[in-house]
């Protein structure tokens, strides 16, 4: 069998991770659920005064619930395997380093994205019917105020650039926190959550303030949107200006670039963790 | 099967606990590790494991080196550690998710075991207490059958039955291939049951010599008075007067006083070095 990986040690991993998790997964699920239904809500009243908002309103609670439940899903993975004696049980399992980062990579960048866009879809389609109905009937209330104004919302659509950019950006923080996390062996939590702000910080500083001031050239247009292969209607008034090709394509590959290297990170750190 | 040479290991940048410390353990033996608080027993068991990396030095387990933690190397050894995680599941559930990655796993022995522990087996790991998840842990080990068992502190928190249990438990389960290392500071516990005894001090090996080996070299004696005239290495004074350790030139056979011994090698670790050259 090899020490490198194997498909019986992996599927027995994955299961043991399963069975310690389900619980806590129902539990997490809920509370998300709760958390996503309220700020669909919450947005849309705030915003009642205008029509059509629900089409924002999902895509921004969308990207706000997907930074913070990444950010919280990351703690509890990390409590659940190694924080304290559970390290100890997470070191001794006779498994390789790959096969544990493969877990960790499997359970934090596969199955938490299809859960979250899972859950955020169920609570969605259930929100989704009320806010349209609400929308109208503020329309209603008020025809004049919103003359010309009214088109029913639409469900949102996940293939959406915004959508998979916010997550993109948020997945890699996600994964610095980890990976920090890991790194640190006093204060984890405190030193790692002030890496991952600063990152934050750091990374909306360049993008938004630094490159459109100081590097792209008088006459284009700096786009941050990381993925700009998709073609899509958001896009329509943009493609009128050129977008400077360089700094688009930077974005995109240090991003991903940024992101295998947190990995390659990770997998050391799991592979000379110590108790 | 293990042989440790050099090994220095220190926690952060400044506190050595282990410092060139040499040791070979052979299989088919219990070996009871016996120290202090913060001597450095768990420390020297979880290099054995792989749990630590040490600065220098190495530790051959078998065939495989320590510090590469390989899943074959893995798979041959259990660990209990003095705190150990239980998690939310029964014991019946427990060895079958944790046991598929021991491939010698003994299910029918593990629920056998844990009825003779006594192990309610309604109850989740996480809701036992400490020393009913330690027992259902113990029974595990012994159950995976695996070449190295290594017990942190096993007999904390166990009741008194129990604890005799887990000596006619261990004592079953030793055979030619298999090698026990139990590390503990209640040397009561585990008096009758190892057959060589390792002292270690600040991280050092002060004793390390097979029980049948200081049977033969020393002679422990209860004497209601102080003796003078004769020769001894050791004199403590205990209830019934006066615990000694004397030299054995007749080889005459006496229970080995594991409390004695210990104390006589941290008052000096160089007084009992003769008897057995």
């Amino acid at each position: 069998m090899s020490s490198v990986f194997s498909l019986t040690r992996f599927s027995n991993l994955f299961k043991e991770q399963w069975i310690r998790s389900w619980k806590s997964m129902l539990l997490i699920s809920a509370i998300t659920a709760g958390l996503l239904a309220f700020g669909l809500v919450y947005f849309e009243l705030q915003y009642n005064s205008r029509t059509q908002k629900y089409n924002e309103v999902q895509q921004n609670v969308f990207a706000m619930g997907f930074s913070v439940i990444a950010i919280g899903f990351c703690l509890y993975w990390y409590t659940n395997n190694w924080y304290r004696s559970k390290r100890m049980m997470m070191l001794s399992l006779p498994v390789s380093a790959f096969e544990r980062t493969l877990l960790t990579f499997a359970w934090m960048s596969l199955l938490f994205v299809v859960w979250y866009i899972l859950i955020f879809f169920v609570v969605n389609q259930a929100i989704s019917k009320w806010a349209i109905s609400y929308e109208y009937q503020v329309y209603q209330r008020s025809p004049l105020a919103h003359l010309n104004q009214y088109l029913p919302s639409e469900r949102m659509k996940f293939l959406n650039p915004f959508l998979i950019n916010s997550m993109a950006v948020f997945m890699l923080l996600q994964t610095l926190l980890l990976a920090s996390l890991l790194w640190f062996k006093r204060f984890v939590f405190v030193k790692s959550i002030v890496v991952v702000f600063l990152a934050a910080i750091c990374y909306t500083w360049f993008h938004h303030s630094f490159i459109p001031a100081w590097l792209t050239p008088a006459g284009w247009l700096y786009d941050d949107s990381m993925i700009r292969l998709l073609k899509d209607s958001a896009f329509t008034e943009y493609d009128k200006i050129e977008v400077a090709p360089i700094w688009t394509a930077l974005n995109s590959y240090h991003l991903a670039y940024t992101w295998v290297m947190l990995w390659a990170v990770i997998y050391f750190r799991i592979k000379e963790q110590e108790v | 099967m293990i042989t440790i040479s050099n090994l220095h290991y220190q926690y952060g940048s400044s506190r050595k606990v282990l410092t060139g410390l040499n040791l070979e353990l052979s299989a088919g033996k219990i070996y009871g590790i016996l120290g202090s608080n913060g001597a450095g027993k768990s420390t020297i068991l979880k290099c054995i494991c792989g749990l630590l990396l040490p600065q220098s030095g190495s530790i051959n387990v078998g065939v495989w080196q320590a510090k590469d933690r390989l899943p074959s190397f893995l798979s041959e050894l259990f660990f209990l550690p003095e705190d150990p995680f239980g998690p939310d599941i029964k014991p019946e559930e427990y060895g079958r998710v944790y046991g598929v990655f021991y491939p010698k796993y003994d299910h029918i022995l593990f629920l056998s075991l844990c009825s003779d522990f006594e192990i309610p087996s309604s109850h989740r790991l996480d809701e036992m207490s400490h020393g009913q998840k330690k027992k259902a842990l113990i029974a595990f080990g012994i159950a995976c059958k695996t070449k190295l068992i290594i017990l942190d502190e096993p007999t904390n928190g166990l009741d008194i039955p129990s604890k005799s249990q887990f000596r006619k438990i261990i004592a079953k389960s030793t055979h030619s291939e298999n090698c026990i290392v139990i590390s503990t500071h209640q040397i009561k516990d585990v008096e009758n049951l190892i057959d060589h005894v390792i002292i270690v001090n600040e991280g050092n090996v002060l004793f390390d010599k097979s029980v049948a080996a200081i049977s033969k070299a020393l002679f422990f004696v209860e004497r209601p008075t102080s003796v003078t005239s004769a020769p001894k290495y050791y004199e403590e004074e205990s209830i019934r007067g006066y615990t000694v350790i004397e030299p054995n030139p007749e080889e005459l056979e006496s229970k080995i006083d594991l409390e004695i011994l210990y104390k006589a090698v941290l008052s000096d670790p160089k007084l009992l070095k003769n008897p057995f050259n």
